[in-house]
């Protein structure tokens, strides 16, 4: 892990007007909504997944496509440590961000006198982490591959045809289309529900062991794929 | 392409566009990777940390890290390279005073111009003081004054010992520096010259003649018949200068030799072009080594 690369990360990002704005307008957002909805303090996956796009999408892809990764990469900095650095600021950025939602929320929703339990505030943040954890990496793998916003393109591409097959499985009642739909969900939805953490039973170790196997192949490839990339620099 | 660059010299690499410069640049960088074959750096693949640890580089492209300021983006790169975190901010100041941009640190590197842009990027390849420079087309861009403290910094590189690899259009800029050149053209090493090896070709003299100088059919004559005396050609004469060609260096020197000794009132003479020019322009280089 680089702290030099992280820390340009998030002073990159903090500078960055457009994610600051959509950042800020996310926690405004799930504030006034718990502001009319107290019980609703806890944390969604969309939080959890919009904290992580936010900062995540363009890590590496905006950099080769700027030129400033060929100059950090004729630095004595290895591939694979600008990855995992890259994603190490995301997911540590994203949940700074989910903390002082979480917190705002929580604050908003005691002083409205509906003070969550602390039990019950743990499983949701839990949720919320699983969901980063994922997501980062497969923005990691997709940023690994692509240029400039080209990463965000490949996701909403994902999504899309998740939502596609799931929908031609299920009306056309196409067996193949739905073995698709369930394969891209398993790779999509990576994150837990704040049950599984509550309940910590099998469901859990189920989806963690999942999360893992997600995490380790996004990885593996994204670095598989960064290794053998080549970067122009040429205009 | 097969070539090797030793240890200390300046290497320029020249060729016409497309012929591979920029593509050989990543090749060594490890930016690019080989069809075929393989590059070693002190015996080392050229992505080792070892290696990169003494590497700088200027991009021809210069799209920075706009959202830094310039003294951010020294500091980062002083980071990068391991350097120690005590003595960064001395460096970082020694390396904008070096470069002239002293008070322009505190700016955002997306609001300074082609020629500031240029100047921090020398910086920041010079950052660690590297014992390999790799620069790309670094003098484009440059006002006079920076030329001149960018071809200051290149000798003082020279000086420690630096081993220098220079991709330019300027062939000036390379003769002056590079002890040798490679001539590449469609991926291929034509030849590797030393810029001196340019002294046995044939070369155009520009000779300048006081104003007075009778410029008529008689003036021109006077002035062909000298050249043919010392072994060389009038090309052309126009006020104020007359071209004349000139078999070699040795050559050139008769032929002014001549001239004063028949009072022509020369006040300057100046090649026409450089010898790396001339090598370029079609010569026979030798065979690459």
């Amino acid at each position: 892990m680089n702290w030099t690369l992280i820390r340009s990360f998030w002073l990159q990002r903090l500078r960055s007007p457009v994610r600051m704005i959509l950042l800020a307008m996310v926690v405004t957002f799930a504030a006034g909504r718990t502001a009319m909805f107290p019980m609703g303090w806890q944390l969604g996956v969309n939080d959890a997944w919009t904290a992580a796009a936010i900062l995540g999408f363009g890590m590496i892809s905006q950099d080769v496509s700027s030129g400033a990764a060929q100059l950090i990469l004729v630095r004595p900095v290895r591939r694979v440590e600008y990855l995992l650095s890259r994603c190490a600021a995301v997911l540590l950025g994203a949940m700074v961000v989910l903390t002082l939602q979480l917190g705002i929320d929580v604050a908003i929703a005691t002083a409205r006198g509906m003070a969550p339990a602390a039990s019950d505030v743990l499983p949701n943040a839990l949720m919320a982490i699983s969901w980063v954890v994922g997501v980062t990496a497969i923005i990691a793998l997709l940023t690994s591959v692509a240029r400039g916003l080209g990463d965000l393109g490949l996701y909403a591409m994902f999504l899309v045809s998740l939502g596609f097959f799931g929908f031609a499985g299920q009306v056309g009642r196409l067996e193949w289309a739905k073995w698709i739909a369930t394969g891209l969900g398993w790779i999509v939805n990576v994150g837990l529900s704040t049950e599984d953490f509550a309940d910590a039973g099998p469901a859990m170790w189920k989806g963690l062991l999942r999360l893992a196997i997600t995490v380790v192949a996004c990885l593996a490839l994204g670095y598989a794929a960064l290794r053998r990339r080549e970067l122009t620099y040429s205009s | 392409m097969s070539l090797a660059i030793r240890a200390g010299e300046a290497f320029g690499i020249i060729g016409p566009n497309g012929a591979g410069k920029t593509t050989l640049l990543g090749c060594l960088l490890g930016f690019l990777r080989p069809d075929a074959g393989r590059i070693r750096i002190d015996g080392k693949p050229v992505d080792d940390p070892s290696i990169r640890a003494v590497t700088g580089f200027l991009p021809e492209r210069l799209i920075f890290d706009r959202w830094m300021t310039g003294r951010e983006f020294l500091s980062f790169h002083h980071a990068l390279a391991r350097l120690p975190a005590a003595t960064r901010r001395a460096d970082v100041d020694t390396a904008l005073l070096r470069i002239g941009l002293a008070d322009a640190g505190r700016k955002r590197v997306a609001k300074y111009s082609r020629g500031m842009l240029q100047r921090l990027g020398m910086a920041q390849a010079l950052i660690g003081a590297p014992r390999l420079i790799y620069l790309d087309e670094p003098a484009s861009g440059l006002d006079p004054e920076g030329v001149l403290l960018f071809r200051g910094l290149l000798l003082e590189l020279k000086q420690r010992g630096a081993t220098i690899v220079l991709n330019s259009h300027h062939l000036d800029e390379v003769e002056r520096v590079c002890d040798r050149v490679a001539f590449v053209r469609v991926g291929k090493v034509e030849a590797i010259e030393t810029p001196s090896a340019g002294a046995s070709l044939a070369r155009v003299l520009r000779v300048r003649v006081a104003a007075g100088w009778a410029w008529d059919a008689g003036g021109r004559d006077r002035l062909s018949a000298r050249a043919t005396a010392a072994g060389a050609r009038l090309l052309d004469a126009a006020p104020p200068d007359a071209r004349f060609e000139v078999p070699d260096d040795a050559g050139a020197a008769r032929l002014l030799a001549e001239l004063v000794r028949a009072e022509v009132p020369v006040i300057e003479a100046s090649p026409d072009g450089s010898r790396l020019e001339r090598l370029f322009a079609g010569a026979k280089p030798g065979a690459p080594q």
